[in-house]
């Protein structure tokens, strides 16, 4: 019964009205809050971490690497932002006292283990393409949003963009594509 | 031995396979551990392959750079809801007589404002249509929100907002920035938070001190006054800032120009 409650809610989040994303916001905020306390770190900084957490937990639910909760998305998020936590305390080469063992983590948290947890960091190439993406029209930017960040079928981006065939969406799909690279190379935006 | 042979040819019928149906299946999840073999192949030994590759991954990477930071936005916004609720709930009482106050003063106004727009349609330059021509919210040029930065957070929250539309909360978080550390476009942001909130006062004071600062956006300042005189119905001042613009600068030169031709 509970599990069924979750699902509905992961099926929620992916659908991203911003009531639901608000709410699963809310509901988790406490329990993780709660936890990263123990981490004695400034309280902006855990909403930080909270939210990038968020974040990351989002992307994989959206790319398809979620496919169902097999516990609460708070313990996801806890996962995660531990994860980034410690990741922090690494690079800040802040010794982790035996408090936050880090060799316990690996076995806690085996639900996140096929996750893409590095928020991607643009090089400087990836910047320009950035802008030239957003320099798009919107319909190029969905379809490719689609197809790339979500990881949908072209036929699965057919029957939820309500395209006439599989052949619409690819040439639409390549004449997107073609003008991003035209605008690479005239460097225009 | 049979077999093996067997999956050589199998992987030689792959790589003939169309890359471009290959590099498809792997976006959107779906390569066969035998196609993936040949993927990895092809990875290794056509450069062709890889560059295509490449353009197509680092796509993937910025626009789920640019989902993330989309989302960033909406938690940080979650976030001061959150407090603002918090607060609102303190005294809801007072707040609901403010705001009936606000409806009586309101719908005075609109009839005011219904009869004026009778008499004003027949009299003189129609500002209004001249400023709904030529005004389009100017966009944050100065601030890059990207995430992680905390010593600069009042400032992204206060851009972000701004970004958002919702300039309240902008003006808000532009406040909280001590004067000593405001760079000098915030009077300008600041101004035309207030020009979209139509408190054309205030957006006339910050504009103007934009306009008289050192900042970059200098002409953008004298332009978005001529809009505040347009929206305030004031034809000299319009006149007075778009000749300042069109003597001293360069920005929207020409449409200053014939908006100066509409007014006289």
């Amino acid at each position: 019964m509970e599990n069924e409650l979750v699902e509905i809610s992961l099926e929620q989040l992916r659908k991203g009205a911003d009531k639901d994303l608000k709410k699963i916001y809310e509901d988790n905020k406490f329990k993780f809050v709660n936890f990263a306390r123990r981490y004695q770190l400034p309280e902006d900084d855990i909403i930080d971490f909270y939210q990038d957490a968020y974040i990351i937990f989002y992307n994989n639910v959206m790319s398809g690497k979620l496919e169902h909760l097999s516990s609460s998305i708070s313990t996801y998020l806890i996962s995660i932002g531990k994860h980034l936590i410690f990741d922090r305390m690494r690079k800040n080469k802040k010794s982790v006292s035996e408090k936050f063992d880090l060799s316990r983590v690996g076995d806690t948290d085996e639900q996140i283990s096929s996750f893409e947890l590095e928020a991607p960091d643009l090089s400087h190439e990836q910047r320009l393409l950035q802008q030239h993406f957003k320099s798009l029209g919107e319909k190029c930017q969905q379809l490719l949003t689609l197809f790339y960040y979500r990881g949908l079928t072209i036929q699965e981006i057919m029957e939820a963009e309500n395209y006439n065939s599989e052949n619409v969406v690819k040439a639409a799909k390549s004449r997107c594509m073609k003008t991003l690279k035209e605008k690479i190379k005239s460097n225009t935006y | 031995m049979y077999e093996n042979i067997e999956g050589k040819n199998q992987i030689k019928y792959l790589l003939a396979m169309d890359k471009e149906t290959l590099l498809y299946q792997y976006f959107s999840n779906q390569l066969t551990s035998e196609e993936q073999e040949a993927f990895d192949e092809l990875l290794k030994n056509d450069r062709e392959f890889k560059e295509q590759y490449d353009f197509e991954k680092n796509l993937q990477k910025v626009i789920q750079e640019e989902k993330s930071t989309e989302l960033k936005e909406k938690l940080q916004l979650f976030e001061s809801e959150i407090k603002d609720e918090k607060v609102v709930q303190l005294e809801p009482e007072s707040r609901f007589s403010v705001y009936r106050k606000w409806m009586v003063a309101a719908s005075i106004a609109l009839l005011i404002g219904l009869g004026y727009l009778g008499y004003n349609n027949f009299s003189g330059p129609n500002y209004n249509q001249l400023y709904e021509d030529n005004f389009q919210n100017y966009p944050n040029t100065v601030f890059e929100i990207s995430r992680g930065e905390s010593v600069e957070s009042i400032e992204r929250n206060a851009f972000s907002q701004y970004e958002l539309d919702n300039y309240a909360e902008a003006i808000t978080n532009f406040e909280k920035i001590p004067l000593a550390d405001r760079n000098d476009y915030i009077d300008f942001y600041m101004g035309m938070s207030y020009l979209n909130l139509k408190q054309y006062d205030k957006a006339q004071e910050f504009l103007q001190k934009a306009a008289e600062s050192e900042t970059q956006l200098k002409a953008e300042a004298y332009w978005y006054l001529a809009m505040v005189a347009l929206k305030t119905k004031d034809k000299q001042k319009a006149l007075q800032w778009l000749e300042i613009l069109v003597d001293m600068y360069d920005y929207k030169k020409e449409r200053a120009q014939e908006l100066i031709d509409a007014l006289n």
